[in-house]
């Protein structure tokens, strides 16, 4: 018997360390595989015959019908990940590395940036700049010693500037990225809070149904109407398209429902030291700049209180709730090109 | 067979520590939240809170209440606390024995309510509500004066005696409490705490406060403002009633202001720790000679 005294309509102990499960994955065992190819070919045959049947419609109706069977095959990409990826038992995660956050929140590439970010607050890591060019590098300080570091990432980061490099270089190295892939991704994963192979997989099949949908049927309607020699196919075409990029954005390694949970739970209780950023500087310790950098990104530091952190990285995505399943390609430019917001934003490669 | 569970040390939750404290779980047993800053917080905001209290075990602490009152308590009130309560399922939730309103007026202060027997029956009563009302009873902290409250026939430590017995609640025995009001109203702080019900002590509150120049009668008094480090003598009585009780303890060390380096704040939750361990260690040697004899 506890002789806690627990006065609470439930006192369970759910604060104990639950180790994280393995995450189950969507995976389908052979029994299940006659089910797959009895929906794909349902799927297909009812496809069949609304594309005839709503292309015979005519303009007016068939636009207001295509734009309703575009807005249900969105939302329910929308329910099948909400029942897909349920928000689980919330279990503990360790809130001590603000690396694994910014890791969570923005991939490996936001990982690095942060672990960067504090290492120039911290003056392991020193900006040069070049006079003539402008450009910009970073090395590491003469007397610091990364075996004393903390992180693992920090003294990964800190190896990698030991010659001076523009601070985008990190981001093209396949083999820091790959070091900060091992630190985080796996254990994330795990705990169900980034998206396994076969989430992502399902993830993927499932815009592309939806997106087989949307394009066979304006495609369609687009042909039959371009035959006919109708030329009016705007609103068809507007349609489709605005469709067929959002039904894209659920295919990726974004965050999970969960993972976005814990996120914007670290978001909601950091948002007192968010408001105060500007007297971080003089008042708050390492730890806490870190953790602030780690759930809201380096562009949560004032431009003018942490000017070296923004001059390494002055176009550090700024928030992290743009994210998710509405993630755009809109990723920082400091990691070159952002095809699908693998990872959150941090995704660019 | 009785399971025994350690003593656990923990930090009063303020925005500007947010990022030590989960920096620091590791040397933090417990979190108290003040429940009123979320009473109309939204969802996302309560749902953070109960993510919170799955890393660490965690404390709602009420401060708006005024339990201790022959006013009836506001349902309003208790029934926002109830939702969160339902939302967060903390750990534990508390609230003071204090007074608050009277006639539709908000004092701003948890102040010491009239030590009397109508008071203790409307405490009483008001606690019988809050049960009702949210399904579980709080906690109640004893608090510190620098007055003695106009109209008391009672003592403190009777008035929360006669308190206790009159409900069945557990007690948050702030420490710093009974030292300032020893302080001002000179009694002897550790006579004041074993005259307490101890095996009724839940959790413990550790604070420290100012010396203040009284304006309105003579001599200073000691402020429990929460924006100074605990001061030794509190330590002590911490180790005393570790001495005492034979149940664990859960202490929350309290900073509402003047945040020093949080290194400090670390050092003072150990400073209880070892306090927690010296009164558990002569509780244990006076067993050990109790069973020789």
């Amino acid at each position: 018997m506890s002789s806690y005294p627990v006065s609470t309509p439930k006192p369970s102990d759910p604060w104990k360390s639950v180790t994280p499960t393995t995450n189950q994955a969507t995976s389908l065992t052979g029994d299940d595989a006659w089910v797959v190819r009895a929906f794909v070919i349902a799927w297909f045959t009812l496809l069949l015959c609304f594309t005839v049947v709503i292309i015979c419609l005519p303009k007016t109706a068939f636009l207001l019908a295509y734009l309703l069977a575009c807005a249900t095959v969105i939302a329910m990409l929308y329910v099948r990940r909400i029942v897909a990826e349920p928000v689980r038992e919330l279990t503990k995660f360790d809130t001590s590395d603000p690396y694994r956050l910014a890791y969570l929140r923005g991939g490996a590439n936001e990982a690095l940036r942060v672990a960067t970010a504090v290492l120039i607050e911290a003056r392991h890591l020193m900006l040069l700049q070049n006079e003539s060019s402008g450009e910009k590098q970073l090395v590491t300080a003469p007397n610091c010693d990364a075996k004393s570091l903390p992180f693992p990432l920090e003294r990964a980061v800190l190896r990698f500037f030991t010659t001076p490099r523009k601070p985008e270089e990190m981001f093209e190295q396949g083999g820091l990225k790959r070091q900060v892939d091992d630190l985080y991704k796996e254990e994330l994963e795990k705990a169900g809070l980034l998206p396994s192979e076969a989430q992502k997989q399902a993830r993927t099949s499932r815009a592309l149904f939806a997106l087989i949908f949307i394009l066979v049927v304006g495609l369609t309607k687009i042909g039959v109407a371009l035959w006919y020699g109708y030329t009016n196919i705007g609103f068809t075409v507007i349609i489709m398209v605005v469709a067929a990029i959002w039904a894209l954005t659920f295919i990726g390694d974004y965050r999970t429902r969960f993972g976005n949970y814990v996120i914007k739970s670290l978001e909601s209780l950091f948002e007192g030291m968010r408001a105060q950023a500007a007297t971080l500087k003089a008042n708050a310790s390492m730890a806490q700049i870190a953790l602030l950098a780690g759930v809201y990104g380096v562009a949560a530091l004032p431009a003018e209180v942490f000017p070296e952190v923004r001059e390494a990285f002055p176009k550090a995505p700024t928030d992290s709730s743009s994210c998710g399943s509405s993630c755009s390609s809109s990723c920082s430019s400091d990691g070159g090109s952002c095809s699908s917001c693998g990872g959150g934003c941090g995704g660019c490669s | 067979m009785v399971e025994t569970l350690p003593d656990r040390v923990g930090l009063g939750w303020r925005a500007p520590l947010a990022a030590d404290i989960l920096a620091n779980l590791d040397r933090i047993e417990v979190v108290e939240v003040i429940a009123d800053d979320y009473f109309d917080a939204p969802g996302r905001e309560r749902q953070a809170l109960r993510w919170l209290g799955r890393q660490v075990p965690l404390v709602l602490h009420g401060v708006s209440l005024g339990l201790a009152s022959t006013a009836p308590v506001d349902p309003v009130r208790l029934d926002h606390m109830a939702r969160l309560i339902g939302e967060v399922e903390p750990w534990l939730w508390s609230e003071h024995l204090a007074f608050v309103r009277g006639g539709g007026i908000e004092i701003g202060h948890l102040a010491a309510p009239p030590r009397t027997a109508a008071t203790i029956e409307g405490t009483a009563r008001n606690l019988a509500t809050a049960r009702a009302i949210v399904g579980s009873d709080p906690l109640v902290e004893n608090i510190s004066t620098i007055i003695d409250p106009p109209g008391s026939t009672l003592d403190e430590v009777t008035w929360l005696q006669h308190t206790l017995v009159a409900t069945e609640n557990s007690l948050l025995l702030d420490l710093h409490n009974p030292y300032a009001n020893a302080c001002n109203f000179d009694f002897d702080p550790y006579e004041a705490i074993a005259r307490l019900p101890l095996e009724r002590v839940g959790y413990i509150h550790l604070a420290g406060g100012k010396w203040v120049q009284a304006t309105r009668f003579p001599g200073r008094r000691l402020l429990d403002d929460h924006r100074h480090a605990t001061p030794q003598p509190v330590f002590d009585l911490l180790a005393e009633v570790a001495r005492r009780t034979p149940q664990p303890l859960v202490v929350i060390l309290e900073r509402d202001g003047d945040y020093p380096p949080f290194a400090e704040l670390l050092n003072e939750l150990d400073v209880a720790r070892t306090a927690l361990a010296r009164g558990r260690a002569a509780q244990k040697a006076r067993t050990d000679v109790v069973t020789t004899l």
